[in-house]
């Protein structure tokens, strides 16, 4: 079989979607690939405009090795999400370097699809979704166009957007039943493939500089709905990990983290009850205010009173927890801070003498040295900035008696390291304070509201103390933009950001308006779970069994088949293709079988005259036909052309059968050198 | 033996071994068109010309293409002249080569646009205006331009819209071995054509163009050449389609093929014949292949 030639719209619309489907990647593919989309559009336009040819074997090898080698320097060996999404994307651009038959737009089709839905591995926003879509209408288009190349070359009769329209619209019910009823399966193998960037967030080691980082991002960290009673902005912190092993130059995750304490019953007294959708992080710590609890089955609670999940998030989660209104933060262990007080007490030794000497003059209770330290820090000239200097050796005896400037992680570093000095037990907190209330009454946490702060023991319970706001109150009563407002740093990286221009109303509002769309997005699209379907099949139907939930979803997907298939027979019922093409077509592959060659475009007469020459037991009526066809040619009128195609056809079936009976081979060719043309 | 054959017998004396070529200038002539040939130096373009011109019994003229040729230089120019007897002056116009049957030019892309153009538009209108006034050119006007492929330095390509005025697009190509070996063993081909007789005499030559008008094309056919159109509008592999130009202009060449073929009916096989030479130069290089793998016969 010959290859199908491709229509010229159908090259169009496979380029288009393509181009379409790298969009959800555009944020992090190196430029290198850029060149090559340019490049490779060039080259195919020349070949369009009949300036180059295809490129050969070897320019496309050397354009694979190339690529192999950008993706492995990209991704430096390791399977990364980014290295092999970019391995596909070079694979599908470079592929349409050699866009010329229909099997070719074909796989350009399914490769632009697959390089979309990868998008959403880095993005699933409602505009990517959007985007999606419209990267879905092109690639249907085009198959469409590609697949409407027919024979006789009158491909550019068909509607194609129209049969798009009409094939995406019959594929939404099927869309939505796969939607609300196919079993959410596990992933079936599962590739660490850690994202290198794609995820922002808390890492488990808090060093100076860490946290003014992750302000300049106005990424979702998580958003919540308060069911009832909400908090005061100012009680809004929500921890994420506690920090207790300082090595004299950041902060590290507590082992206690990762130990399981049995999740108590669920409170009954006053709470605050929310839920919490959270962007995927790539670990396993959740967001919740102090003393939370969680009823959901793959939540745990660590010994530092923290909930977190059964494994890394690497997608969407949603939550429901319920916080005490007056928590306490108890301890790990009864016997914890008895037995192995060190844990909380340890210091680096030697650096940092200054401060050392002056928290022994600091009371040693805890209450009392909490109160002095913040009285420190508002009397002396400290500064809130997201620009802090570098600080060297002794770092936290330069930021605290000389530099007097830094972000919140420098306060609640030198805090707990002056409560350890002063000889009470201390540990950092990291995660995020405050967030933004929306006018639809959730609250939402961007990776710029995180924040670091310190929790005390007095002999009983952890109690919070955050140092920073008694150097930037604004922070944590109004938040982050507020307290650079001097500043004028917030976001500084990215100026068009429209979270830094929320006293402009209308930004402000298109803003939080776009900000509520994601939010509905995310909570009743995105989130919709193996549970969720679970609860919706028992409310709707009353199945409660996965299996009988198969049956059904495979029962309506299949009643919805024969409907479709039904209606589409009685809508176009095969319209009655002319006997005689059919016959012709039936002895090309006949003859096709009876090793002749014969292609697409071999005439008639031509080909009576190959299988005359072939098979010369068939002259008699081969030559009978050939009369037959020569009427049909010889006709004038509509009259005589039927009757001469009413004879032809009779005359091709007998021609047929009569070839289908030799035997290949079975008749001597007379010599090769007979005229073939016939007439 | 019909007077094509004979035709085509006493110019494969000429030119040795290319007799699907001989038959496809034939048919351009017979079909009203001109001729394209795109062949490097010394492989039988004037030599092909000028045995046509002498088989038809046609008169000759051959313009070499610089770039300083000027439009007058082809057309002709009024001079002013004092008649001998009266003494009194006139402008008198001197027909230019163009004036001939058989119009060879030679190296169409050496000269100027501007002097392309001046003998495209006698291909085209067949008649020329100098200073107002119209004269007819010859009957029958047959122009072959030729073209060399390989030195584009220095040329003025032919625009697609000029390349849509010739018929054909030919090419001789080298001469196979036996028939090279008949060259060289053979007299000066220059000999020969002088030598050549008139085969088909300007009224054969009429009534031979008046059967090519009246072959008869059928249902069956016509729409193997809409497919072959569309299918040229809609393919990936063309930047534009065929004009409906090319379209009369490959039912002509056709037709005239099924005069040669003896025939007063086109079929589809006749429309293959003819559609390289008519259809490659207005498209792109291997078009016609495409096409014939594409585009079903009979459907």
């Amino acid at each position: 079989m010959t290859s199908v030639a491709l229509p010229r719209k159908a090259l169009l619309l496979q380029v288009l979607a393509v181009l379409s489907s790298l969009v959800p990647h555009l944020g992090y593919l190196p430029v290198w690939l850029y060149l090559m989309v340019a490049f490779v559009l060039g080259w195919r336009w020349l070949v369009y405009t009949g300036h180059l040819s295809f490129p050969g074997r070897f320019a496309k090898l050397v354009a694979v090795v190339l690529a192999c080698v950008g993706v492995y320097t990209l991704s430096g060996g390791r399977i990364s999400l980014e290295g092999s999404s970019a391995f596909l994307i070079s694979a599908g651009v470079l592929k349409l370097l050699e866009l010329a038959t229909r099997r070719d737009g074909i796989v350009v089709v399914f490769i632009a699809l697959f390089i979309q839905a990868s998008g959403f591995l880095f993005n699933q926003s409602i505009l990517y979704s959007l985007q999606g879509i419209g990267t879905l209408v092109l690639a249907c288009a085009a198959m469409v166009a590609t697949q409407a190349a027919t024979r006789t070359g009158l491909s550019s009769q068909v509607p194609v957007f129209g049969v798009t329209a009409k094939l995406l619209l019959t594929a939404l019910p099927f869309m939505l039943i796969v939607y609300f009823l196919f079993p959410r399966l596990g992933p079936l193998w599962s590739v660490a493939l850690q994202s290198d960037s794609a995820l922002t967030g808390l890492s488990e080691r808090l060093q100076p500089g860490d946290i003014s980082e992750l302000s300049q991002s106005s990424e979702v960290a998580f958003r919540v709905t308060f069911d009832g009673a909400r908090p005061a902005r100012n009680e809004l912190y929500w921890r994420a990990m506690t920090l207790d092993k300082h090595d004299g130059d950041g902060w590290d995750k507590s082992v206690l983290d990762a130990a399981q304490l049995p999740m108590p019953a669920i409170i009954e007294e006053a709470t605050y009850d929310y839920e919490v959708i959270q962007e995927a992080t790539g670990q396993a710590y959740l967001f919740a205010l102090a003393g939370s609890v969680s009823r959901d089955r793959d939540i745990e609670l660590t010994a530092t009173r923290l909930l977190r999940y059964d494994r890394p998030v690497y997608q969407r989660i949603r939550y429901d927890v319920s916080a005490p209104i007056e928590p306490v933060i108890g301890p790990a262990f009864d016997s914890e801070l008895r037995t192995a007080p060190d844990l909380y007490l340890a210091l680096p030794s030697g650096a940092n003498p200054m401060i050392r000497e002056w928290a022994r003059e600091l009371p040693s209770e805890a209450g009392q040295f909490a109160k002095a330290f913040v009285r420190f820090v508002r009397e002396q000239p400290f500064y809130y900035t997201l620009k802090p200097p570098r600080y060297g050796e002794d770092d936290i005896d330069q930021f605290l008696f000389s530099g007097r400037r830094g972000f919140c992680e420098h306060y609640a570093s030198a805090m707990a390291f002056a409560a350890r000095a002063a000889g009470i037990p201390s540990r950092v907190v990291a995660g995020y304070q405050g967030g933004e209330w929306h006018p639809d009454g959730y609250l939402t946490v961007r990776q710029y509201d995180a924040h670091a702060w310190v929790e005390l023991w007095d002999g009983q319970q952890w109690f919070r103390v955050d140092p920073t706001s008694a150097v930037a109150p604004d922070r944590i009563e109004y938040g982050l933009q507020r307290a650079l407002l001097e500043e004028d740093t917030f976001l500084e990286e990215s100026p068009l950001s429209p979270h830094r221009y929320t006293d402009i109303g209308w930004v402000n509002s298109l803003r939080l308006q776009l900000d509520t769309i994601n939010y509905q997005w995310s909570r009743w699209v995105l989130a919709y779970d193996g549970e969720t379907q679970k609860g919706l099949l028992s409310r709707w139907f009353g199945i409660d069994a996965l299996v009988d939930g198969l049956y059904i979803i495979a029962g309506s997907i299949a009643g919805l088949f024969v409907i479709g298939a039904l209606w589409q027979w009685w809508q176009q019922r095969p319209e009655k293709r002319k006997r005689l093409i059919l016959i012709w077509s039936e002895l090309r592959r006949t003859a096709l079988k009876k090793e002749i060659t014969v292609g697409e475009g071999t005439a008639p007469l031509s080909l009576l005259a190959e299988i005359e020459l072939t098979y010369p037991s068939l002259a008699a009526q081969c030559h009978t036909a050939r009369c037959a066809l020569i009427q049909v040619y010889k006709s004038e009128t509509e009259d005589m052309l039927e009757r001469a195609e009413k004879n032809l056809a009779r005359q091709l079936q007998l021609l047929n059968r009569q070839l289908r009976r030799v035997r290949p081979g079975a008749e001597a060719t007379t010599s090769g050198n007979i005229q073939k043309r016939p007439v | 033996m019909s007077a094509i054959e004979r035709a085509l017998s006493s110019l494969s004396t000429v030119i040795l071994g290319k007799n699907q070529q001989l038959k496809l200038s034939m048919c351009c002539l017979l079909a009203d068109g001109h001729l394209l040939i795109e062949d490097l130096p010394g492989m039988g373009k004037t030599t092909l010309s000028h045995a046509l011109a002498q088989v038809f019994g046609l008169k000759y003229s051959r313009i070499q293409f610089t770039s300083d040729l000027l439009p007058a230089d082809i057309i002709g120019v009024s001079i002013f002249e004092k008649d001998p007897d009266s003494g009194e002056g006139a402008f008198r116009f001197h027909q230019g080569p163009v004036f001939a049957q058989v119009v060879l030019a030679d190296e169409i892309n050496r000269a100027t646009a501007k002097s392309q153009s001046a003998l495209l538009e006698a291909m085209e209108e067949r008649q020329v205006t100098v200073e107002g006034y119209t004269r007819q050119l010859p009957q029958p006007f047959f122009v072959i331009a030729t073209q060399n492929p390989s030195s584009q330095g220095g040329t003025f390509p032919l625009p697609e819209s000029q390349l849509d005025r010739f018929l054909m697009c030919l090419s001789l190509g080298y001469p196979d071995e036996r028939a090279e070996r008949e060259l060289l063993e053979g007299v000066s081909r220059r000999h020969l054509v002088e030598d050549l007789q008139t085969v088909i005499s300007p009224e054969t030559l009429v009534r031979l163009r008046q059967a090519v008008e009246g072959v008869k094309a059928s249902s069956a056919v016509l729409d193997y050449l809409q497919r072959i159109l569309a299918f040229s509008r809609s393919d990936a592999r063309f930047t534009h389609g065929l004009s409906p130009r090319a379209g009369l202009a490959l039912l002509r060449a056709a037709k005239a093929w099924a005069v040669i073929e003896g025939r007063t009916f086109l079929i589809p096989e006749d429309v293959q014949a003819v559609l390289e030479p008519v259809v490659d130069h207005r498209l792109k290089s291997g078009a016609a292949r495409h096409i014939l793998e594409n585009v079903a016969a009979l459907a």
